[in-house]
């Protein structure tokens, strides 16, 4: 009996290393680059179409939005080179606009802060028990039997 | 199966607080020292089985295996699922730590209605397949069980997420086949080898 | 010199109001059409040809008003660079169909137009005008209108009259602009058979109204 435990405990932990969790944070994040757009009257394009073409991949935008109420679409280039920015008002008025970006690659790989899964089962599991075994223990010495 | 930080309101989760406490207090006065281990190792199992995704369409689903734990642990099911599930949320952020009182709920009191259905049919009959039929139906009962809380946890926040919640219920087919399969078969393995642990007259307040 | 500084000045003048970018709704009932018509919805520089098809997000508030009052919405497809929907004018009496642009963030349309046809002669002004919003109401039956006659026009902001300018683009001839004082309506003067286009601004909307002009009767088509 004791052996399968072990054995079941060993299988679950190797399948689990495998698996994957899942939930979202998010932290804020500041800087950026982009583009305002107006009319020719110098009133801002509200709330229109914004495409976003990466360097070198010209085919499908990387990011797509609308500009904002004040005309502004931005976004946080990760290499260098010429950044496109699109926009369209739907109502017949589009605009182009190229940014050339050196020097100003300001987007990070993300770090791992978080600890790794393996480690996080490991410790998880023996945590467990560890909580478990301090309650049987409090539970042994408030009946007195502790140390018999 | 987990709820995410953030979606419930602060009644709901004021009220799975007051819940999950009330049903820890029962287990951990219910919980003897000779049950200690068994109920770690089930914790154990809990906190590691939520890790195993089965893929679904275009989501993944997770084991629960608190049928099995309700079955074997009865109301000490309270205080193993709600440790577990403080440690998901601490180690991978999976659920939350203000949600843990209604996850608490929705996990184990499905395990408490399992445990006391499995007592009630157990004690007329013992045979392998029944066993085995049983504890299967009840893994997947628990799944259910949970699953209809967590819609009527969501629907109680007053959000629109009830479609949603019902498509958690449905995604959930397939968990409650395969929870079903592991509970069956765990409690078959269980007769073989430690009957008494399955024991209707086993007496829930420590001796 | 002085020549060529003033051909350049009035080809400037002449491309800038060809180049007013309008969008607009016309609606097309034809002579046998047993009571089906069909509306576009229409945008560019060359009234009444579209030119630009509208970004289909931008469309809403797409209703017909009977002459009964009951209203009825309708939705279009892009066929080209006209949204166009066949519809149903099934009696006779005003038909007002009206459409607006919307950005989906904002809470109030940026662009309304609206269309007015009359059918069977049985014509009614109280009907051109909804009392909401900026718009333009004619202060004449549109059914008699005759070439030559004087169309008067006002502009209104919930059902008040307001100044403003009228800016005209009529299907055939020279586009020209009114002026509309408090107390005074514009004079629209119809001098040409076919569809007319009027557009006015208000504190960023704009409101945009089609109608057409018969042609007399044995007198050239368009």
């Amino acid at each position: 009996m004791r052996r399968c435990v072990v054995h079941m405990a060993l299988v679950w932990t190797c399948a689990a290393a495998a698996a994957h969790g899942h939930g979202i944070t998010a932290d804020r994040v500041d800087g950026g680059a982009g583009v305002r757009a107006v009319y020719d009257d110098g009133t801002p394009v509200t709330f229109s179409e914004a495409r976003l073409f990466a360097p070198g991949k010209e085919d499908k935008p990387v990011l797509t939005g609308t500009t904002d109420r004040d005309g502004c679409f931005m976004f946080r280039p990760d290499t260098n080179g010429v950044w496109r920015v699109t926009i369209d008002d739907g109502m017949g008025h589009a605009v182009t606009k190229d940014l050339q970006l050196d020097g100003q690659v300001i987007a990070h790989k993300p770090e791992r802060d978080r600890m790794p899964k393996r480690y996080g089962i490991v410790t998880g599991l023996a945590l467990i028990f560890g909580v478990f075994g301090w309650f049987a223990f409090l539970r042994l010495k408030l009946s007195g039997r502790a140390g018999k | 199966m987990h709820i995410s930080e953030g979606v419930l309101s602060g009644p709901v989760l004021a009220s799975g607080a007051v819940l999950a406490a009330v049903g820890i207090g029962v287990g951990l006065r219910r919980m003897s020292v000779a049950s200690t281990p068994r109920t770690a190792m089930l914790s154990a199992v809990f906190f590691v089985g939520s890790l195993i995704h089965i893929p679904f369409g275009p989501s993944n689903v997770h084991l629960i295996l608190n049928g099995i734990a309700g079955i074997l642990l009865g109301w000490t099911v309270f205080p193993a699922l709600a440790v577990a599930l403080f440690l998901q949320a601490l180690m991978f952020q999976f659920g939350g730590l203000t949600v843990l009182g209604v996850n608490t709920v929705n996990m184990a009191l499905p395990g408490v209605v399992a445990y006391y259905l499995f007592r009630l049919v157990f004690g007329i009959a013992r045979r392998p397949g029944i066993v085995f039929g049983l504890a299967a139906i009840l893994g997947a009962l628990t799944v259910l069980l949970s699953g209809l809380m967590l819609t009527a946890a969501l629907a109680l926040g007053g959000r629109a997420f009830l479609g949603v919640a019902v498509g958690i219920v449905v995604a959930h087919v397939p968990v409650m086949i395969a929870d079903g399969l592991v509970t069956g078969a765990a409690a078959l393995f269980i007769l073989k080898v430690r009957p008494d642990l399955l024991e209707p007259s086993r007496p829930e307040v420590p001796t | 010199m002085r020549t060529a500084s003033w051909l350049a000045t009035a080809c400037l003048f002449c491309t800038a109001t060809a180049h007013a970018h309008e969008h607009w709704v016309i609606a097309e009932t034809g002579a046998n059409t047993n009571g089906r018509g069909r509306v576009c919805i229409c945008s560019g520089h060359g009234f009444p040809r579209s030119d630009i098809l509208l970004a289909e997000r931008l469309l809403a508030d797409m209703e017909i008003v009977g002459p009964g009052g009951e209203s009825v919405s309708y939705k279009p497809t892009a066929q080209e660079k006209t949204w166009i929907a066949d519809v149903a004018f099934d009696k006779p009496g005003v038909w007002v169909v009206s459409f607006a642009l919307k950005k989906p963030q904002e809470e109030h349309p940026v662009y309304q137009g609206r269309c007015l046809i009359v059918l069977g002669g049985q014509d009614d002004p109280n009907h051109y005008a909804s009392g909401k919003g900026l718009e333009i109401v004619p202060g004449a039956p549109l059914s008699s209108l005759k070439l030559g006659d004087a169309l008067p026009i006002s502009i209104r902001l919930d059902g008040t009259a307001v100044e403003g300018k009228i800016a005209v683009t009529p299907e055939k001839g020279s586009a020209s602009f009114l002026s509309r004082g408090r107390d005074r309506p514009a004079q629209l003067r119809i001098q040409s058979a076919g569809a007319y286009l009027l557009t006015t601004s208000h504190k960023g909307k704009t409101f945009a109204l089609t109608f057409s002009v018969a042609a007399p009767p044995g007198a050239g088509e368009r």
